[in-house]
């Protein structure tokens, strides 16, 4: 590791001489070292979790590492280390103790290769930033929810809810991911996601109706990825014809069909409405993948079918039926089109 | 009872310097798995950093690293 300037005895010290002009050489590198050591620790974890982007790179971790931190120590014009001066100074940094000026330079390191992985991964990927400043501008006018600073943190917690109660845990970001993915309609908005998430923030219980907005912003950021990603695979549909695609329906159809006469079998389901889950799926299937489809929710196709339905009972005894076999049905359908639309027949 | 990210931090660093054991927070944890995924995530990081500096041979070096390892207070109160 390389040296650092003698008279330089800690952390605060090291970054406040490399983002004022002309920094010297040694303390330069030497904070370019340790961000690096800081990314490279880091990504050994995301590779021993097999974290997916990672998985999906061609690159090695310290090229990973190195291009990150190239980015971070990104100047401008007049040579001022826009990410590294911007970052300190909007969390003023000449107030930090050692131990927090660690910390934030921990949290921006990880932060450069997070964005540094879902970018080589030519993933759409809006900054953070932005989706956190959305996030707030929706805020401002919420019925339900808000902003608050707590501990250095800012968290969007429930207005009707007395912040903060140290009595429960907040909820896993897993936990609300999960909540979020099983809700949420694919393309749904940003608003549709933060009414959601004002939802599962009042309904479950002994948790603490509060979440970090930076933990949000990241679950935010991943549902757009994936409603990316779902879009450019529907896309497919649009190298075959309305004919096949229904051939393609049918056989998707027919690939669940087996999962439906075990519900039969074993009295979850009768045959009437067996065939109302049916043409359920179908529609789901048509409105998804067709050319001329409009997406609706689930709730809103069922209905067709099922017009005494009520929310509160589709919620109850039917959505994660059908939830579970149009993803089993999407599925399929997707790897028929992928196949077909990837054929050498139609290059 | 819940512990922010900060403390969960400082704890990682006093199990990786040996100031406690892992074994002696487990009541403190058990109620919550995400602060118990952070405080693995954080002795794992820790453990990796340590490799990443190796030994160097500057003092200048290894009091200052030695810093980023030192346990602090209580962050961000």
């Amino acid at each position: 590791m390389s040296k650092v300037d003698s008279h330089i005895s800690n952390l605060k010290n090291l970054i406040r001489s490399v983002i004022k002009e002309n920094p010297s050489r040694e303390n330069l590198i030497f904070l370019i070292n340790l961000c690096y050591k800081t990314a490279t620790a880091y990504l050994k974890i995301k590779k021993k979790n097999e974290n997916y982007f990672l998985n999906r790179s061609e690159f090695t971790i310290k090229e990973i590492a190195c291009n990150a931190i190239i980015d971070l120590f990104e100047r401008n014009e007049d040579g001022i280390f826009i990410n590294l001066t911007g970052y300190f100074y909007k969390n003023d940094y000449i107030k930090r103790t050692e131990e927090e000026s660690w910390i934030l330079l921990r949290q921006l390191t990880f932060s450069i290769v997070n964005q540094h992985l879902y970018r080589l991964n030519n993933i759409y990927e809006s900054s953070l930033n932005k989706i956190i400043n959305e996030i707030k501008l929706h805020l401002t006018n919420d019925p339900r929810l808000a902003l608050s600073k707590s501990l250095g943190n800012v968290f969007i917690y429930l207005k009707d809810y007395n912040f903060p109660d140290n009595k429960f845990c907040e909820m896993l970001p897993e936990f609300i991911e999960y909540e979020f993915t099983s809700r949420i309609e694919n393309a749904a908005s940003v608003q549709e996601m933060l009414n959601t998430l004002g939802i599962i923030l009042s309904e479950k219980e002994n948790y603490r109706k509060v979440i970090p907005l930076s933990e949000t912003a990241v679950i935010v950021r991943k549902l757009l990825i994936v409603n990316h990603i779902i879009k450019s695979q529907n896309n497919n549909s649009e190298y075959i014809s309305e004919s096949e695609l229904e051939l393609f329906i049918n056989e998707s159809i027919k690939n669940i069909e087996q999962k439906i006469q075990s519900y039969i079998s074993k009295g979850k389901l009768d045959h009437i409405l067996a065939l109302k889950y049916h043409k359920t799926l179908e529609a789901i299937l048509h409105r998804n993948f067709s050319k001329n489809g409009n997406e609706e929710s689930y709730f809103k196709i069922i209905k067709n079918y099922l017009p005494e339905l009520t929310k509160e009972v589709y919620l109850k005894d039917h959505k994660e039926i059908i939830v579970y076999l149009a993803k089993i049905a999407k599925d399929k359908l997707r790897s028929l089109i992928k196949k077909e639309a990837t054929s050498p027949i139609n290059t | 009872m819940h512990i922010d990210e900060a403390n969960i931090e400082i704890l990682a660093k006093q199990i990786h310097n040996k100031k406690i054991r892992k074994t002696e927070l487990d009541n403190h944890f058990q109620e919550c798995d995400s602060c118990k995924n952070k405080l693995e995530f954080f002795i794992s990081f820790y453990k990796n950093l340590e490799e990443e500096f190796g030994n160097p041979s500057d003092q200048n070096i290894k009091d200052f690293i030695k810093k980023i390892f030192m346990p602090g207070k209580k962050a961000f109160n």
